[in-house]
Order: structure tokens, then C-alpha cells, then sequence
């Protein structure tokens, strides 16, 4: 009973959980320090700030807290290398390379993976396996575009973009659920069968000719008050709308996922659908509306790209693989919102900077490239805490 | 108990499907044969020609172009002209030499497959074969051909081999789901290629910086041309090396050791545990296994016709995915691979290069190919889909009550076929066949049996089937595959043939006091045994 009251009595902000999340943004502060606008010319600086971050992994990973506590300390040991790395480059390749449009553009990178990882969320969690997000996502793209095109409006493209990823969503569903037939495979002819669509009919619908200049696009929120200060301004100041539905989305879907009975509902799909089917859930109906939520998650991912950070065109194979970086996003993020969020916002911190490094080495900023697949190989190999997926995951339910 | 022997044989429909695929697919493996992935293809490519259609073209052209660029039209030049200079022949050689790469990926994907693993980092282990291979071809220049090619061959399936292995690896240590790890490792692939490559990466080109290319394959690296001109993209010896592996792939499967344990892992992992077998090691043994085939075929397109390779390459590159569309139309098998291969390989030339702008615009029937791609796998992966509609049509023929009590008289049937100019005959084929199926359950079925019997093999296969037939019951078979040497003779030798088929038939179904259409078949075979 003694361990059961101290543990109640602490509060939350020094649980091993949190002091674990403490020390990963200690680590990117180390690595923040020497960047600028700050530019430390020191290495000291980000050494002593990362030893501090691994000290409070070590502390963590001491008390239980194995899986985020690893993460600290691995924040820390990479903030103090890349610091370390930036005190020795020259300020001026740095100030080329860390602006305040990193930001900006980090967010850019992050929000169609954010969109693609949300959405495989909530499919994998009612139990049905998403591999198809690839495609959904660019059926999302190719749709989104001709429906701003024809429509005149982005609001219409949006809502063609989402009964496209819908109406994928819905035949993956449908192999997946009523079929009973293997979830990765119809996930794989939906990439196949995705990127065949959508290549046709921009053949077919446009020609040689591209998407005609002057589409309507999503437009951009300036936010009054703060878009004109200095750092902030240039960094969120002025963000696209469906950014900011993209963050908005990740508190909501952590919501509805875990503090409302329909989340519970999903959840339980995905768990033990025969429980759940026990306690009169209907698996069937809610596994559909699972996968065709994710379907059109995905395709608002696409949608990004062409009408939104896109700029109105589309190109064939658009998407080239960022629905399967948002696979690896949830994975890494292990199956839960904030987590998927977070590896959305790394790996699209990667790309951003795999766009700047150049100025260094044009054959590192590719090897960068991979790095988001690295960290989730690492990921599902549990060298870092294990991520461990819902446990009827991919598993097909029939009702008895 | 002999129904214990095989629980799965009879999947019925209405049961809870096993969660493993593997055994869910083995078993519609045994029920679909030869014909459900002919329907599943021709399936995809009604509704890609329905797709085709609705956008104001005619399918029938489309197919027509692409079956005329993909070559095929040059089987039935007759005499054949193995010139080159003949567009036919250029564009089957072409066909070929994507068949190549395309059986090699396949059976990258099939070989798992049979061990209950999903191989989806084909295109990973292939670019890593293409890597390797081009730095041996280019490096080792000094080297006379044989050793070089073999070396540069080797060296790519080893490499392809460990980056497959990866995944195996971390499947039997920490059991982190192989389709993942072999997402992840695809795109690792697709990159690190790109970085070895692309601008100052260590296997860029020497003489041209700006072009984000490796350097050229040495001569003596060059995987001879057999059809075809070398300077011209002929078809290379690789092409058999391919075939081969169609041979090695049944031979490690279905006559070694190996084979047996990474069958009875696929089939069922515990149980396959449970009789002694280090299933983690088959896990690592079958990945690194198909990374040698995928690591293979980038090592033949390498040295055989592609010798060069760039950034813009490596992005446009599918061939390793198509490698699933491929196996899983295939059925896993050596054979069926290998005709898929053949079919992917036609599609892939004949929607590109080979077709005639004229026809049908190639850059809608590329997509169109990807379209059909995606339709064959969807249907594939329906398993419980085509096993329900199989299972109905054998319900619905049973009821049927298809065999007339003591067979069918032989004046009567060789009189029919007479009068009616043969066609009887081939209701009469068809009737035997799928009757002999339904007995056996298995067999090629009745389409598949008049199909081929048109090439000739049906003749041969009826008698061997209703030899076993007799066999399997315990009694002296009185034919026997042999015995479709009769029809070798023309007219009078096809009608002794006949008669000699339904006279076996009539003595068995005469004989077996259990006829197939008033007990359920699995009730007749334990009675027999």
C-alpha cells in the first residue's frame, strides 16, 4: 500500500514520465542553443544543457519510465553532437540554414504527415491495418486539384479530395472487413491501383498541358498581432489553414480516441473486437467508419500538398512516399496521437533541413533523407522501448 | 483418423478464417488451381478496359496495341523470324528481358510468402542489388568477363541476401512485423541509392560531375546477349539464369529440408515449433533467400542491359513492387511465377516503349498498367472472396448430380462427338475433367482442362487423373498417362483415345459403390481410407 500512496501523491510535473519529457526538449534546447538566434559560439553551451537532458533520462529510465526516458537521453546525446557540430560551422552557413522559415517549413513538411499519421491512426486502432494511406493520400492530391479546377473553389476541391480518400478508404474497408481478405495486401493494391488512377485521369483530364496556373488554393492565416514580429512573424505568422487544421486535429482526435465512450468503442475494434462485439458494439459498422475517416485524413494530407503548400499543381506520384513516411510517423509515435504528431514534426523537421543542407554537403542532405526510416526501423526493432501495436491489429473479425 | 491429416484441405466458407494468410492462402491455393488467377487477370483487365472506354477510347485497340507492342504478335509469325530487326521480335526480346527481372522479384516475394512472411522490400533488395553491382562492374575492371559477371552476380544477391536478412533478422529477435521493417527498409534503399549516385556520392560517375549518374559497367562486366544485338538492348544469358531460379526456387521448396520447414512455418509457426523446427532461424533463412533473388535480378539488369544507372532511375524504378503483383498472380508457385512474370513483363514493355503512339498514348497505358497491377492484387487479396465463389460453384455441381448412374455409354459418346463435328468432344472434355476434379478435389477443373487439352497436355493429364483415381482407391489402374499417347494419332486414334477414357471412367464409377453425387465428398474419402 505504501508504494501504491507515494506514487498518488506525486504530482504529475515529477513523474519519470514527464521528467523524461523535461529532458528531450532539454536535448533540443542543446541543440537549439548553438543555432540561431541564439548562435552560442561556445560548445560548452550545448554539452552542459545535454548532460542535463541525459541525466533526466537516465533518472527516468531508472523509475520505469524505459521508453521516453531512452528518448531523453538520446535527445540529449544527438543535441550535443549536432550542437557541438553548429558551435564549429561558420554563423554565416548557419544563419542561411536555421531561419526562421525553418519553422515555417517545418510545419509545412509536417502537416501532410501529420494528416496521413492521424489518419492511419484511427484505422489502426479500430484494427484494421492501413498500408494504403500512400495512395489515398494521392488519389487526395490528384482529386483535391481537379475539383478546385473544375469547381472554382478549394473549399470544393477539399471535398472532392476527401470522397476520393473516402471512396478508397471504402473499398480497402470493404476487402478488409467484409471479405475477410489479407489488410496489407489490399492496402498495397490501393497504393498500386492510386497511383494508376490518379496517373491516368491527369493524362486523360489535362494533356501534356499542367494543372492551368490560377486555381484556387487553400489560403493562408495571417494572424493579426503576431505576424509582424520579429522571429515569431516569419515562423507562424503567417501559416496555411489547413496547418493549423492539421494541429488542431491532433488534440481533438487525442480526445475523441481516449476520453470519449466512441473512442473507447474504436479502441475496443481493435483490441478485442470480440469483446467488443459482446458488449454490443457493432465492430463491422465501426471498423467502415474507421478506415473511411482515415481514408479522408489521408486525402486531406494530399490535398496539402497540391492545393494548399502546392500552390495548385499536381505532378504524377505526387505523394513519392510521404504516405508511407506517415506509416512509419505512427508507428514511431507508437500508435498515439501526440506521439504520431511529434515524429510528423521530427521527420518533418529532417526533410527541412535535408532542403538546407546542401549549403554543407549535397550527399549528406540526401543520406538525411532516409533518416526518418532509420529512426522507425529503430522504433519497431524496440532498441528504444518497443512500439506495440493495438493487439487485433490486421486482424480480421467475423462475427459468430 | 485420416480426416485429422489435413484439417484445412475444406475451408468451408461460413468458418472463422485463420488469422494466419498463409494458411488462409494454401488453402484457396488448393481450391482455386489454375483457373482463379487467369479469371483474376482477366478480371483486372475487363475493368481496366471498362476504365479505358469510359474515358472516350477503345479498349479493344488499347489491348490490341499493347498486346502488338509487347511482341506477342511474333508467335504467330510462322515461320518465326528471330531477326531482331523484325519490331516484333525486338519488342518480345524486350518483353523478356523485363520477364526476367519481373521472375526474379517475384519469387523475392513468393519464397517468403511460402514461410507466412510478406516480403514487401523487393525494390530495396533489387536497388541493392543494382548498387552493388555497379560498383563491382565499375571497379573491378581489371578483371577478366567470366569471373567479373559471376563475381558482380554473386556480390548483389549476397548484398540483397543481408538487407533482406535485415528484416528476418529482426522478426526472430524481436518479432517487429517484417512488413514494416521492409517498408522502412525500401525507402532506406531508395535513398542511400540515390546519395551513392547522385552528386558527390562515392559511386557517381568520374568524368561528368554535373550528372547525378554512376559511372558505366565495364565491358568485362557485360552479361553476353543470346537474341538480339548488344548494342541494341539484345537479350542477355541472364534471362536463363532467371529460369533457373524458377527451377532452384521448387527445388528448395519442395525437395529439401529447408523447403519442408519453410512450408511447415508458413503453414503454422507453432505447430512447426512444436515438431522440432527453429522457426526463428527459417524467418532469417527465407528472408535472406529472397533478398538473394531480388539482389539477383538488379545484378542482371545491371550487367545485362542497364550498365549505368542515375537519381532520376532509382525514383522511377517500381520493378521490386511488381514483384507482389507478380507472385501473389502466381500463386507463390515456380510455375505460375513464372507465367506471371511473363504477363507483367508483356504489360510493362507493351504500355511504354514498345507501344505505338499512334494506337493508344503510352502515357495513359503506363498508368493503365498500374492500374490492372493494383486490380489483380486487390483481387488476390480477396482469398475468402474467390474461395466463397468456388466453393458455391462446387455446391451448386454437386447438387447438380453430374455423373449419369454408371457413367456414360461409349457408343454414345463417340457417336455424339462424331455427329457433331467434335464439339461434343469438348463438352465431353469438359464434363470428364471437372468430374475427375470433383472426385479428386484436385486437378486443372474443366475449363482448365479443355484449355489444355487444345496445346495437347490434357490428353496426357486425363488418363494420369483417372489412373490415380484408380489408385487412390486401391485398385489396378487400367490407364494410365500413357495412354494419351492414343490421340497422338489423327481421327481414328483420337476416337480409340475416347472410348478408352470412358471405359476406365464407366468401370470406376461402376465400381465405387460411392457415388460422388449422393455423399459429400469427404465422407467418401475416409470411407476409402
Amino acid at each position: 500500500m505504501t508504494t501504491v500512496g507515494s506514487f498518488q501523491q506525486t504530482h504529475w510535473a515529477f513523474r519519470p514520465r514527464t521528467i523524461a519529457v523535461y529532458g528531450s526538449v532539454l536535448g533540443l534546447v542543446a541543440f537549439w542553443s548553438a543555432i540561431p538566434p541564439f548562435t552560442a559560439r561556445s560548445p560548452f553551451v550545448p554539452i552542459v544543457i545535454g548532460i542535463f537532458a541525459i541525466a533526466a533520462g537516465v533518472w527516468a529510465v531508472s523509475r520505469g519510465a524505459r521508453r521516453v526516458g531512452w528518448g531523453a537521453v538520446a535527445s540529449g546525446i544527438l543535441g550535443i553532437g549536432l550542437g557541438v557540430l553548429a558551435t564549429r560551422s561558420s554563423s554565416g552557413n548557419l544563419d542561411t540554414v536555421f531561419t526562421a522559415d525553418l519553422i515555417a517549413q517545418v510545419l509545412v513538411f509536417a502537416t501532410p504527415l501529420t494528416f496521413g499519421a492521424l489518419g492511419g491512426m484511427v484505422s489502426e486502432r479500430a484494427g484494421v491495418v492501413n498500408v494504403g494511406l500512400e495512395g489515398m493520400m494521392l488519389m487526395g492530391a490528384f482529386w483535391g486539384v481537379y475539383g478546385a479546377d473544375k469547381g472554382g473553389n478549394w473549399f470544393v476541391g477539399i471535398l472532392v479530395a476527401l470522397a476520393a480518400g473516402g471512396l478508397f478508404a471504402l473499398i480497402h474497408a470493404y476487402w478488409a472487413i467484409h471479405l475477410r481478405g489479407d489488410q496489407i495486401i489490399s492496402g498495397m493494391a490501393i497504393n498500386f491501383l492510386a497511383l494508376g488512377v490518379t496517373g491516368y485521369f491527369f493524362e486523360q483530364l489535362y494533356g501534356n498541358k499542367n494543372i492551368p496556373a490560377g486555381v484556387s488554393t487553400i489560403p493562408n492565416v495571417a494572424i493579426p498581432g503576431i505576424d509582424h514580429l520579429r522571429f515569431v512573424g516569419p515562423a507562424i505568422g503567417d501559416l496555411n489553414l489547413l496547418i493549423w487544421v492539421g494541429i488542431i486535429f491532433v488534440p481533438l482526435s487525442y480526445f475523441v480516441l481516449f476520453k470519449t465512450p466512441l473512442g473507447l468503442r474504436v479502441r475496443a475494434c481493435g483490441e478485442h473486437p470480440r469483446a467488443a462485439d459482446t458488449v454490443g458494439i457493432n465492430v463491422y459498422a465501426t471498423r467502415y467508419a474507421a478506415v473511411i475517416v482515415s481514408g479522408m485524413l489521408a486525402a486531406l494530407g494530399g490535398a496539402f500538398l497540391s492545393i494548399g503548400f502546392g500552390g495548385g499543381s499536381f505532378t504524377e506520384n505526387m505523394t513519392e512516399g510521404r504516405g508511407f513516411i506517415a506509416l512509419a510517423a505512427m508507428i514511431f509515435g507508437n500508435w498515439r496521437p501526440f506521439g504520431a504528431w511529434g515524429a510528423a514534426l521530427l521527420f518533418g523537421f529532417s526533410t527541412a533541413l535535408a532542403f538546407r543542407l546542401p549549403v554543407y554537403s549535397p550527399p549528406a542532405a540526401t543520406l538525411f533523407q532516409a533518416l526518418p526510416y532509420v529512426l522507425t526501423l529503430i522504433a519497431v526493432a524496440g532498441v528504444i522501448g518497443r512500439s506495440i501495436p493495438p493487439k487485433a491489429d490486421g486482424q480480421p473479425y467475423a462475427k459468430q | 483418423m485420416s480426416s485429422n491429416a489435413e484439417p484445412t484441405a475444406n475451408v468451408p466458407p461460413e468458418q472463422e478464417p485463420h488469422p494466419d494468410f498463409a494458411v488462409r492462402l494454401g488453402a484457396a491455393q488448393r481450391a482455386g488451381g489454375l483457373i482463379v488467377p487467369v479469371l483474376t487477370a482477366i478480371l483486372a483487365f475487363l475493368a481496366g478496359g471498362i476504365v479505358v472506354a469510359a474515358t472516350g477510347h477503345n479498349p479493344w485497340t488499347a489491348y490490341r496495341g499493347i498486346w502488338d507492342g509487347a511482341g506477342f504478335n511474333w508467335l504467330f509469325h510462322i515461320p518465326w523470324d528471330t531477326n531482331t530487326i523484325h519490331i516484333d521480335a525486338f519488342n518480345l526480346s524486350q518483353t523478356l528481358l523485363i520477364t526476367t527481372t519481373l521472375i526474379l522479384t517475384g519469387l523475392a516475394v513468393a519464397f517468403p510468402f511460402r514461410c507466412g512472411l510478406f516480403n514487401i522490400g523487393g525494390q530495396g533488395q533489387y536497388l541493392v542489388g543494382l548498387v552493388v553491382a555497379n560498383w563491382v562492374g565499375v571497379d573491378f575492371a581489371s578483371w577478366p568477363t567470366l569471373p567479373h559477371v559471376l563475381l558482380g552476380i554473386g556480390a548483389a544477391a549476397f548484398a540483397g541476401a543481408a538487407w533482406a536478412g535485415i528484416a528476418g533478422f529482426l522478426k526472430a529477435t524481436t518479432g517487429a512485423h517484417e512488413v514494416i521493417s521492409t517498408i522502412m527498409l525500401n525507402w532506406i534503399a531508395i535513398w542511400g541509392a540515390q546519395y551513392l549516385f547522385g552528386q558527390g556520392g562515392p559511386l557517381q560517375n568520374t568524368y561528368n560531375t554535373a550528372a547525378p549518374e554512376s559511372g558505366p559497367v565495364a565491358q568485362s562486366a557485360h552479361i553476353p546477349t543470346f537474341w538480339g544485338s548488344s548494342l541494341l538492348q539484345g537479350l542477355d544469358y541472364g534471362f536463363f539464369v532467371a529460369i533457373a531460379a524458377l527451377v532452384v526456387f521448387w527445388l528448395i521448396l519442395n525437395r529439401t529440408t529447408l523447403g519442408y520447414e519453410v512450408r511447415a512455418v508458413g503453414f503454422n509457426p507453432e505447430a512447426a515449433a512444436y515438431g522440432g523446427i527453429n522457426v526463428r532461424r527459417k524467418y532469417i533463412q527465407a528472408m535472406a533467400i529472397s533478398g538473394a533473388f531480388a539482389g539477383l535480378a538488379g545484378a542482371l539488369d545491371m550487367l545485362g542491359y542497364l550498365f549505368q544507372f542515375g537519381v532520376l532511375d532509382v525514383q522511377a524504378s517500381q520493378i521490386g513492387f511488381f514483384g507482389i503483383a507478380v507472385a501473389l498472380l502466381g500463386r507463390n508457385t515456380a510455375i505460375g511465377t513464372g507465367l506471371a512474370a511473363f504477363l507483367f513483363g508483356g504489360l510493362l514493355y507493351g504500355t511504354t516503349r514498345g507501344l505505338d503512339p499512334n494506337v493508344f498514348d503510352p502515357s495513359l497505358a503506363g498508368n493503365l498498367t498500374s492500374m490492372i497491377q493494383g486490380l489483380i492484387v486487390l483481387f488476390v487479396g480477396a482469398d475468402i472472396f474467390i474461395l466463397y465463389i468456388w466453393n458455391a460453384r462446387r455446391k451448386v455441381r454437386r447438387s447438380a448430380g453430374f455423373v449419369p448412374d454408371g457413367g456414360r455409354p461409349v457408343g454414345m459418346v463417340l457417336l455424339l462427338s462424331f455427329f457433331t463435328f467434335g464439339l461434343y468432344g469438348i463438352y465431353w472434355l469438359y464434363r470428364s475433367f471437372a468430374e475427375v476434379r470433383a472426385e479428386r478435389d484436385s486437378g486443372v477443373g474443366g475449363v482448365g482442362g479443355v484449355l489444355l487439352s487444345v496445346i495437347g497436355v490434357g490428353v496426357f493429364l486425363l488418363p494420369s487423373y483417372i489412373g490415380k483415381m484408380f489408385t487412390e482407391r486401391g485398385r489396378r489402374p487400367p490407364i494410365s498417362g500413357w495412354t494419351g499417347c492414343w490421340a497422338i494419332f489423327p481421327y481414328l486414334g483420337g476416337l480409340i483415345w475416347m472410348a478408352k477414357m470412358q471405359l476406365a471412367l464407366n468401370e470406376y464409377w461402376g465400381a465405387v459403390d460411392v457415388h460422388p453425387t449422393e455423399t459429400p465428398h469427404v465422407a467418401t474419402r475416409e470411407v476409402a481410407t
